[in-house]
């Protein structure tokens, strides 16, 4: 017998369009205890209430009309870390979408339930969760703090001590493996539990670690093989697309996200990456089509954003329809009104289809706006945005503007290989192509032999220079997550080796906040994060 | 509910599909009902009494209709092509418990409930299934115990034997010389649909070359009805 938990300090958010269910659902939760429930009708709504107060259980129901689901609702939690590890997250289902709910790998409910379902049902069934997410707690709190590898190993020692959890603690090792960079041990342990079941999470870990080690035709193997095996694993299809592009197979890649597509085409990230791949690969139907399809859907989402409309509007332009482009730019003005973000994003959409129609005057006009508008303020835009701007700046004679931007764009992700193709795709699209590898590779070049420098000056010992170099280049290059890092490590092994520096450690604390903030899976971040907890325990300061 | 499903635009449509579509939207009205009937049963319990074990009573009914239900569309979905197990590990001695739960809660005094379990706690198996199929068992033998129910789970010969036993008068001799085949003219209500069902959830279930059965007997010192899921 599960030992009963008490509800009475539980609080507990229903979410469900039908207001006739949300009513009985806090009846039947009364009946075991419950005193604290809230409800929400959309899930916009219930964003609003989570980010304001703390739940302990989330009851979603899947269908929440506006062309929304529930696991759309549980992925916008996850992703933007709305709801800690340790909530409950319940999903409400029919009998007819069960298999959409577990089949859902990475960001899977805690639980589901089936409806019909009794009230005695639903209380077993939350009691077990919260029994469950008990006995993960340790785990949780040392991956809230950013110390994987020690949550790695708590996960070795309950795995052995409870073993009726004991393969999940392993998925869980598993996954934590993969965010930290180990991704041989990963390998090994997924290949383990394969030999035992082939269970499809599994194999699909297993090709993630294939993947992240750059074994990319074994990893499309398996993905194909998911994929043909369970066709309902959605994240099967995004794998095999990413494998695909990876070497180059960019029909292929385009193919397989339609079938996932077509199977669920309510989630927009997807969406936004087949219309992306499909505008590469000349296919401007098809692009046109998943744009749409997140510019209407993504209305009724709280994460929407203004580049969704910048997307459409270029692709429109692609297939010559300026005044149709034009007009999805006014939209988005309209839709984002308070945001300058969005106005930026339209005035350099509406200058590069101004130009392509022939528009010299008014492609001036907006570029002006554009530029002004970046000066004005640190704006969050996309890297891809960034490139269009840099487009629009070459084609209006806006010569050193472009320049910074693309300079500036590749010094703060000069590791990233995906960026940089797209930059040299960028310049090639406008006939420049000698020029553009040149300022690409010399703005690389120069974050390099920096980095060079600082690691050589600590390698001889001048460890304080190396810092100097590197936290210089990191105030220059927020965005750089090698300078970043290097930074930061160079901070923690001066700290262990000559003892506490209150400046030094509040800037490596700022560094790895950034980083966890903005690359968390980047593979060396999670070792830094141990080193800093390492060193913060060693001085007696944790935290 | 925007559950019901959008008929296609050319015509014409299958009947099939259509009565697939329309069983489910029955379904989900009846899991509405079934929410309003517990709660309705939890206050009924201070007040009347005599009212809650007519409530019980009823949805104990309401249950049976719902199995029917789901059970003609797994059927379905197995005839179509679209039905496979979805695994994951679970503990059968929750299952078990669950079960036990549903038993004392719609058998009231009547019977007696045991359950017991000797299983690892971990297991892989499609829950919805295993629970639907001994959801059937169960709620035969609620119609048929005369004293008591005994729900277990077990290991033998590398299967997971999951079993629901009651002290009644047993399978009707046709039902156990029927092997696999629903009945077209049922008696006293019992068409073999559910044991077709519990047949096909069962056999979704593999491993290394083993697949999934049901067994049924009559057994016991009293001969009653044993329903076995025997899960590799």
């Amino acid at each position: 017998m599960a030992e009963a938990i008490d509800f009475k300090n539980k609080r507990v958010l229903i979410l469900d369009d039908d207001p006739g269910m949300r009513n009985t659902m806090r009846l039947i939760l009364n009946t075991f205890g419950v005193t604290r429930s809230y409800q929400a009708a959309t899930a916009n709504e219930a964003v609003r209430r989570i980010q304001q107060e703390h739940y302990d259980i989330i009851l979603s129901d899947y269908f929440l009309g506006e062309g929304r689901d529930g696991q759309q609702f549980l992925e916008e939690l996850r992703h933007n870390k709305l709801i800690k590890l340790s909530t409950v997250f319940m999903m409400i289902t029919a009998e007819r979408i069960y298999e959409k709910v577990v089949s859902a790998v990475e960001l899977a409910p805690d639980d589901y339930l089936i409806k019909p379902f009794s009230g005695e049902q639903l209380r077993s069934r939350l009691e077990r969760t919260l029994i469950k997410k008990e006995a993960f707690a340790p785990v949780y709190a040392l991956i809230e703090s950013g110390d994987l590898r020690a949550a790695i190993a708590t996960c070795e020692i309950l795995m052995e001590e409870i073993p009726k959890y004991a393969i999940d603690f392993t998925r869980l090792k598993c996954d934590l493996c993969l965010t930290l960079g180990d991704y041989a041990e990963a390998e090994r342990v997924y290949r383990q539990i394969l030999e035992t079941r082939a269970l499809p999470w599994a194999r699909m870990g297993f090709g993630k670690a294939l993947f992240m080690q750059d074994k990319f035709e074994e990893a499309e193997d398996i993905f194909a093989e998911v994929v043909e095996d369970s066709p309902q694993y959605l994240e099967a299809y995004d794998w095999l697309a990413n494998a695909h592009e990876a070497v180059g197979k960019g029909e292929e890649a385009q193919a397989a996200l339609a079938s996932a597509v077509e199977k669920s085409p309510n989630t927009l990230p997807r969406q936004r990456k087949l219309g992306n791949i499909a505008r590469r690969n000349g296919d401007l139907d098809t692009a046109e089509k998943a744009f749409s399809t997140v510019v209407e859907k993504g209305k009724y989402s709280y994460f929407r954003s203004p580049e969704d409309y910048t997307e459409l509007g270029g692709v429109m332009a692609d297939k010559g329809d300026f005044k149709e482009a034009l007009s999805l730019m006014g939209e988005a003005r309209k839709q984002f009104s308070n945001s300058p973000e969005a106005s930026m994003c339209a005035a350099v959409m509406e200058s590069m289809i101004h130009k392509k129609s022939g528009n010299d005057k008014e492609a001036q006009a907006a570029i002006n706006e554009a530029l002004h508008l970046q000066e004005s303020a640190k704006l969050d835009i996309s890297n891809t945005m960034k490139l269009n701007l840099a487009t629009a700046c070459y084609q209006n004679g806006r010569e050193d503007a472009g320049n910074s931007i693309v300079s500036d764009l590749i010094k703060n992700n000069h590791e990233d290989k995906a960026l940089m193709q797209q930059a040299e795709r960028t310049f090639e699209a406008l006939g420049r192509r000698d020029f553009g590898m040149n300022l690409i590779e010399s703005s690389a070049k120069e974050i390099i032999q920096l980095n060079n420098q600082a690691v050589r000056k600590a390698q001889q010992g001048d460890l304080e220079g190396a810092i100097a170099m590197l936290r210089e280049a990191a105030t220059r290059l927020p965005d750089n997550m090698q300078i970043v890092l290097n930074a930061a490590h160079a901070l923690l092994v001066f700290i262990d080796k000559n003892g506490w520096d209150q400046d030094y450690m509040a800037d490596a604390k700022r560094y790895l906040e950034k980083a966890n903030a903005k690359d968390p899976n980047n593979s060396k971040l999670g070792k830094l994060n141990a080193m800093y907890q390492d060193v913060a325990k060693k001085y007696g300061s944790a935290r | 509910m925007p559950d019901t499903p959008t008929p296609d635009k050319t015509p014409p449509i299958e009947l099939a599909t259509l009565l697939a579509g329309n069983i489910h939207e029955v379904k989900n009205l009846l899991g509405q009902l079934f929410l309003g009937l517990d709660e309705a049963a939890v206050t009924a319990q201070s007040e009347c009494p005599k009212l809650a074990q007519r409530l019980v009573e009823m949805r104990l009914t309401g249950r049976r209709v719902h199995d029917r239900l789901l059970h003609i569309l797994t059927i379905y979905k197995a005839e179509s092509g679209f039905f496979s197990a979805n695994l994951d590990a679970y503990d059968p001695a929750e299952i078990i418990e669950d079960l036990a739960l549903e038993a004392r809660s719609l058998a009231g005094i009547r019977l007696i409930i045991e359950s017991s379990s000797t299983a690892h706690p971990s297991w892989y198996f499609d829950r919805y299934l295993v629970e639907s199929a001994l959801t059937n068992a169960l709620h035969n033998s609620l119609r048929h115990a005369a004293t008591r129910i005994d729900i277990s789970a077990r290991e033998e010969d590398g299967y997971l034997i999951l079993c629901v036993k009651d002290d009644g008068k047993g399978f009707p001799a046709q039902l156990l010389e029927s092997g696999a085949q629903p009945l077209h003219n049922g008696e006293q209500g019992s068409t073999g649909l559910g044991l077709y069902f519990s047949r096909t959830a069962a056999a979704a279930h593999s491993n290394k070359g083993k697949n999934g059965f049901v067994k049924i007997a009559n057994a016991g010192a009293q001969g009653g009805a044993e329903f076995a899921l025997w899960l590799p």
